[in-house]
């Protein structure tokens, strides 16, 4: 029948579920002007907000970006549920300062949204987590990324369950503060940081730890990691100075070890010069398959497979383990399977092998020499 | 299997059609109706009207299919949903939820969803049908 408005007629609980799918949250507003009875729906739908202004460092267009983010934010303040809400910008120069102050205000203290993430791909200069938002009962992820961290009181992110912080600089009083404020916390991540040696996690909850990229200060200095409750571990890119072993990792179930060789970077006109930081990341590499021995699940990156190859050859055996399942990140080359091979025997227990043919990056044959 | 349990039901609108039990359930509304429910010969009524009620048993049998593939469940809900008028399309919609069934519920949502993605007011309210009754001072909210 031409004519009948069907949709207006649904009932709210479907109107509003419906609306709550739209991929951009504007158009969940723009419903208000349909008509009279849409006026206020728009109010109900739960949305997530996302503002990236990641492609241009210009800070004319920057803070042009920033000014229409905050005239759309007026609106959403009337919004009853704001699920996410998630700043991207390129850099970060203290120019921004009130607008990001006012983004993390907006999120914490007006909003009281569940999930907050606010991102600078660099920074120009340094943004410090304003000390009102250590103190929050809404959030459940929070997601920070070249922010520096310095509660001078305490935390209390009462209700966090997963949070992720990066490129920064640590403090072992920080991330204890931190960890001390969230008792509900199952998942870190901590990506590109330095100035911590040793990260005791001590909350029954916490299960998952993800590091990527720590970047030792010192030679003689490691990351050790203190965590009798986790059951998974994720060591990604350049994690050669983070230590674990069977003692103090105990409940580890997954062991996930996606690493990559230390950057060095070759004199182009010496053709003898050898990476000077090779042996000790081998040595260390042993070390750390030796401390997941335990592990029941394991997945090890080409990085980790070209080792177990040297290390083959050096005359290293891989201690026996009881692990169920392995998985192989790396397109396999002849070279690999003697290493491989000695590690399998090592794992008599196995039920579950895969192999990821998906990277196929031919590998730099340096060690070769 | 001649020992599938049958259960009647009545429409809306008089309509009274038999299904398998397992099928039936597939709506947690006639679940949970029957569950207190002794097995006799009244049937059950439910508030949705035949012609829809056609549509939703031929997508659960669809649907309840053994040894059917993602791909060809995909090509068959493409085509149910195309040959659906807005009209037929909110009826279903309507009556989904009231049958709660989740997976046909979230499905027709989307296609409600697609008609309205991208699109700007005044496309909807062309889609729709809607009668635009705001003036622009009731905008000013």
């Amino acid at each position: 029948m031409a004519g009948v408005d069907r949709l207006s007629d649904l009932p709210e609980p479907i109107l509003i579920h419906i609306l709550s799918m739209l991929p951009h949250a504007k158009q969940v507003v723009q419903t208000c002007i349909l008509s009279k009875q849409w006026r206020f729906l728009w109010k109900s739908v739960p949305v997530s907000l996302d503002f990236e202004f990641s492609d241009s460092d210009n800070v004319k267009d920057t803070l042009d970006f920033m000014a229409s983010t905050n005239r759309e934010l007026n609106y959403w303040r009337y919004c009853d549920k704001i699920r996410k809400f998630r700043v991207c910008l390129f850099n970060y120069r203290n120019h921004y300062v009130k607008d990001v102050d006012l983004w993390i205000h907006f999120a914490t203290k007006l909003a009281n949204v569940e999930s907050f993430a606010i991102e600078f791909q660099c920074v120009d200069d340094t943004y410090e987590f304003p000390q009102f938002a250590f103190r929050n009962a809404s959030l459940r992820n929070l997601v920070l990324r070249h922010l520096e961290l310095n509660p001078s009181g305490s935390v209390n992110w009462s209700s966090l369950v997963s949070l992720s912080i990066g490129h920064l600089n640590l403090t072992e009083s920080v991330i204890e503060k931190v960890l001390s404020g969230c008792p509900n916390l199952e998942r870190l991540k901590l990506h590109h940081f330095w100035g911590i040696y040793r990260l005791e996690i001590s909350s029954t909850k916490l299960r998952k730890l993800i590091i990527k990229d720590y970047y030792n200060l010192y030679d003689d200095l490691w990351l050790e990691i203190l965590a009798p409750f986790i059951q998974t571990l994720e060591l990604l890119g350049q994690c050669s100075d983070v230590r674990v072993s069977r003692k103090t990792v105990p409940s580890l179930v997954t062991a996930v070890l996606h690493l990559d060789r230390l950057n060095f970077y070759f004199d182009e006109e010496d053709d003898d010069e050898v990476d000077p930081t090779l042996e000790k990341q081998y040595s260390n590499m042993k070390e750390l398959l030796h401390s997941v021995a335990h592990v029941e699940n394991l997945q090890l990156s080409s990085w980790c497979i070209e080792c177990l190859s040297i290390l083959e050859l050096k005359g290293w055996q891989p201690p026996p383990s009881s692990r169920k399942f392995l998985k192989l990140n790396a397109a396999l080359e002849q070279l690999d399977f003697p290493g491989i091979c000695s590690f399998l025997q090592s794992s008599s227990s196995l039920k579950t092998l895969v192999i990821d043919w998906n990277d196929h990056k031919p590998r730099e044959n340096n060690w070769l020499m | 299997m001649s020992s599938e349990k049958l259960l009647t039901l009545k429409t809306r609108d008089g309509e009274e059609f038999v299904l398998e039990e397992a099928m039936a359930f597939r709506s947690l509304t006639i679940k949970n109706a029957t569950s207190n429910y002794t097995i006799n010969n009244t049937p059950l009524p439910i508030n949705v009207e035949i012609n829809t009620m056609i549509k939703v048993i031929e997508y659960w049998k669809k649907h309840s299919e053994r040894g059917i593939s993602e791909d060809e469940l995909m090509n068959f809900d493409k085509k149910f949903f195309k040959l659906l008028h807005n009209s037929e399309l909110f009826d279903l919609v309507v009556a989904v939820d009231y049958l709660a069934d989740k997976g046909l519920s979230n499905a027709a949502c989307e296609q409600v969803l697609d008609k309205i993605t991208g699109k700007t007011p005044q496309e909807i309210r062309d889609i729709f049908n809607i009668n635009n009754d705001c003036t622009p001072t009731s905008l000013g909210g």
